[in-house]
């Protein structure tokens, strides 16, 4: 097990420096850089030198070949520098400082409910296969699966604010937008995030369901569960210490990479909400070639993502005692 | 007290209604077993035996249902209660199961739990049935262990299936079905799956724990090699149906049933393949399950068959001889040739 842990751990110290280095490189490979792309952007009117725009490429470095740009930049952050935003001009730390807790704050929720809610549906569906509620739960799962988030998030909106007087989208409602903290802007706070965590949910939670549904139904017709009936447990005792034991542990380890995938994966359900999170800012600096902004954020979500399948597979380790190291 | 049946099988009809057809698995199928006795189940593949034991234990899976029979259990105290009328998982038919009737599978790979521990798996029985608490069923579990001849049995409660052999599995399988003191213990071909040392093993342990528990048995087997050596009362079962009981000894001297007699003579012998002497299996493919038949089942494969009655009337199961039945319009005549040393696997 030790060793296993550390060869794990090189390895994992290996694809994140990979990652990183993919990560910088590809945004760089659009032509351009972050000062073209900032000139067209500029009204028309205003001519900018040629002088101009070479102080700006010299001032942020954009001059000096990719690989040494690369290494300043990753030395920094080993130190924990992250760099500066070119467009926002702040530094990179500051601005994930503002925007990580939030995201955090609304994925990690999402998670648990994902899983509170799709293990438990799974386990009936499959139980109760071909049932009303097995049907009924496929069909809404199905949905749940087609319809794009950001799709789903208009919708939730316009009920929302049409039937309860909710507001469009942001963390709160314009009354608290700048009130000081109190139990009223907290509860108005969870409303907007309880929106949100059905809406990043969803998807995950239909897909979920069917995932482990199908384990389940797996499971259910194994040799065990007839060797545990036979011994006179009752019918949703056994079930839910033999088979949901079995199907349910391969399912939860998926906890490890859910999070980070839903981290980078609410840009646009994020952008729609119009939610504070590290999604629309990643998307902003891919598009203006904001380098060191774009790359440490790719960057945190890698080492998230590595770091999640790691504690996945250590989950799995410990549950399945069949698996050996 | 000795002549009233333990278990007494009426008339049990177990079907499974599936989009393509009914499958009548048992299809009207009739057993008697006595306190203490062994009986064996006897049939082709897909003739209903587990389905049969299924039934009887009431574990049949959905969509197989009991349609009809009655299923006469005689409880340690002389009453009688019908096991087909209990809901199956309802608090009656539960305290019967595990505890006075239990059952030991074919599969002892997949028969376990593969994340649970032997010793967890067995001692569960006991606290359900036997309220032990945990520590007192941990005890029980590791005696229970050594009785079935478990090596290092202290050590094997803590590890998991796959870590022990197969014949290390059925082994704890049988300490599981037997932790509890059954009345009946049903094996359904508990050694198919092993090797011949090990089978061998595994069926001497079976016959010691019932000289010294005295509980009955029903053991099913494809093997009639197995079944002379562990049985009194032999049940030949066809599609769902009896159709021929008797003692060993009768059925394989004195066989009634063309079926029963095509059996006997399918079994490879040692020293038999002398020139001519060729293996004879029974002839024909089973019959379509979805199919209800008239006449006799066993007519399409039957050398006997007269082309007439066989084809129009199901025959009854009937007695020949002292405790001989058999299912077949002609039993008497047919004079049918049996084994002539019961054959010892
Ligand atoms: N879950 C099920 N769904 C549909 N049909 C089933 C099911 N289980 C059993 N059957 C049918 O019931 C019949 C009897 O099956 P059963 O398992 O009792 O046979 P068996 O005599 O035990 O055979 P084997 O010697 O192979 O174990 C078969 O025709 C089979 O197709
Ligand atoms: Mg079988």
């Amino acid at each position: 097990m030790g060793s296993y842990i550390v060869r794990r751990v090189l390895q994992m110290i290996l694809v994140v420096f990979i990652i990183s280095m993919v990560a910088f490189f590809v945004i760089q490979l659009p032509p351009g850089d972050f000062v073209t792309s900032y000139v067209s952007s500029i009204a028309a009117g205003d001519r900018i030198t040629q002088d101009a725009i070479l102080a700006l490429r010299q001032q942020f470095g954009l001059d000096e070949p990719l690989l040494m740009q690369y290494f300043r930049w990753i030395t920094n952050v080993l130190q924990g520098n992250f760099g500066l935003s070119f467009q926002l001009q702040r530094t990179v730390g500051d601005l994930l400082a503002e925007r990580l807790p939030l995201t955090l704050a609304i994925t990690i929720p999402t998670t648990i409910f994902v899983y509170a809610v799709a293990i438990p549906i799974g386990i009936y569906s499959a139980v109760k296969q071909y049932s009303v509620g097995d049907y009924l739960f496929t069909f809404v799962g199905f949905i749940g699966l087609a319809i794009p988030n950001f799709l789903l998030g208009i919708v939730l909106i316009y009920l929302s604010t049409r039937y309860f007087g909710g507001n469009v989208g942001g963390l709160f409602s314009p009354e608290f937008e700048n009130a000081p903290w109190s139990v009223a802007r907290v509860l108005d706070m969870s409303r907007n995030m309880a929106l949100a965590i059905i809406i990043i949910g969803t998807s995950g939670t239909a897909a979920t369901m069917r995932v482990m549904r199908g384990m389940l139904l797996d499971e259910l017709s194994q040799a065990y569960v007839e060797t545990a009936r036979a011994k006179g447990l009752s019918e949703w005792r056994l079930i839910m210490k033999y088979p949901v034991r079995v199907a349910v542990s391969p399912v939860l380890s998926t906890v490890g990479f859910t999070l980070p995938a839903m981290i980078s994966g609410t840009e646009i359900t994020a952008t729609v909400l119009n939610l504070p999170t590290t999604g629309p800012l990643l998307l902003n600096a891919v598009k203006s070639q904001d380098m060191f902004l774009a790359a440490s954020i790719i960057l945190i979500l890698s080492v998230l993502t590595v770091i999640g399948t790691f504690i996945s597979d250590l989950l799995l380790v410990w549950a399945d005692p069949r698996i050996r190291l | 007290m000795a002549d009233t049946p333990l278990l007494k099988v009426e008339d049990l009809c177990t079907h499974y209604h599936l989009p393509q057809g009914t499958v009548r698995a048992v299809d009207g199928a009739s057993l008697s077993v006595k306190p203490g006795q062994t009986v064996g189940i006897v049939g082709e593949s897909g003739c209903g035996k587990s389905v049969m034991l299924r039934s009887i234990l009431r574990i049949v899976p959905r969509p197989g249902r009991i349609e009809s029979g009655r299923i006469l259990y005689a409880r340690a105290d002389g009453q009688v209660t019908d096991l087909a009328a209990l809901d199956q998982d309802g608090r009656a038919a539960r305290a019967i199961r595990g505890a006075e009737i239990s059952m030991i599978f074919q599969e002892p790979m997949t028969s376990l739990s593969p994340v649970h521990t032997i010793g967890d798996q067995i001692g569960e029985a006991l606290i359900l049935h036997r309220d032990l608490s945990r520590k007192a069923a941990r005890a029980e579990t590791v005696a229970a262990l050594d009785r079935v001849a478990m090596p290092r049995a202290e050590r094997i409660v803590d590890m998991y299936p796959h870590e022990i052999s197969g014949g290390m599995r059925q082994r704890a399988m049988i300490a599981m079905a037997l932790c509890c003191g059954p009345r009946l213990l049903m094996a359904d071909e508990p050694t198919t799956a092993l090797d011949v040392t090990t089978q061998a093993q595994i069926l001497a342990l079976m016959r010691r724990l019932q000289e010294e528990d005295g509980m009955a048995i029903v053991f099913v087997t494809h093997d009639l090699g197995v079944v002379a050596q562990m049985t009194e009362f032999v049940v030949i079962m066809y599609l769902g149906r009896v159709v021929e009981t008797g003692p060993v000894r009768d059925i394989y001297y004195r066989p009634k049933h063309p079926y029963t007699h095509a059996l006997l003579h399918s079994i490879p012998k040692l020293g038999q393949r002398r020139a001519g002497a060729r293996l004879q299996s029974v002839k024909g493919g089973l019959p379509d399950p979805y199919l209800t038949m008239t006449g006799c089942p066993f007519a399409p494969r039957c050398p006997h068959n007269d082309g007439d009655r066989c084809e129009r009337e199901a025959p009854a199961l009937r007695s020949v001889g002292a405790a001989q039945e058999v299912r077949c319009h002609y039993a008497e005549r047919l004079d049918l040739q049996g084994v002539r040393k019961a054959v010892t696997a």
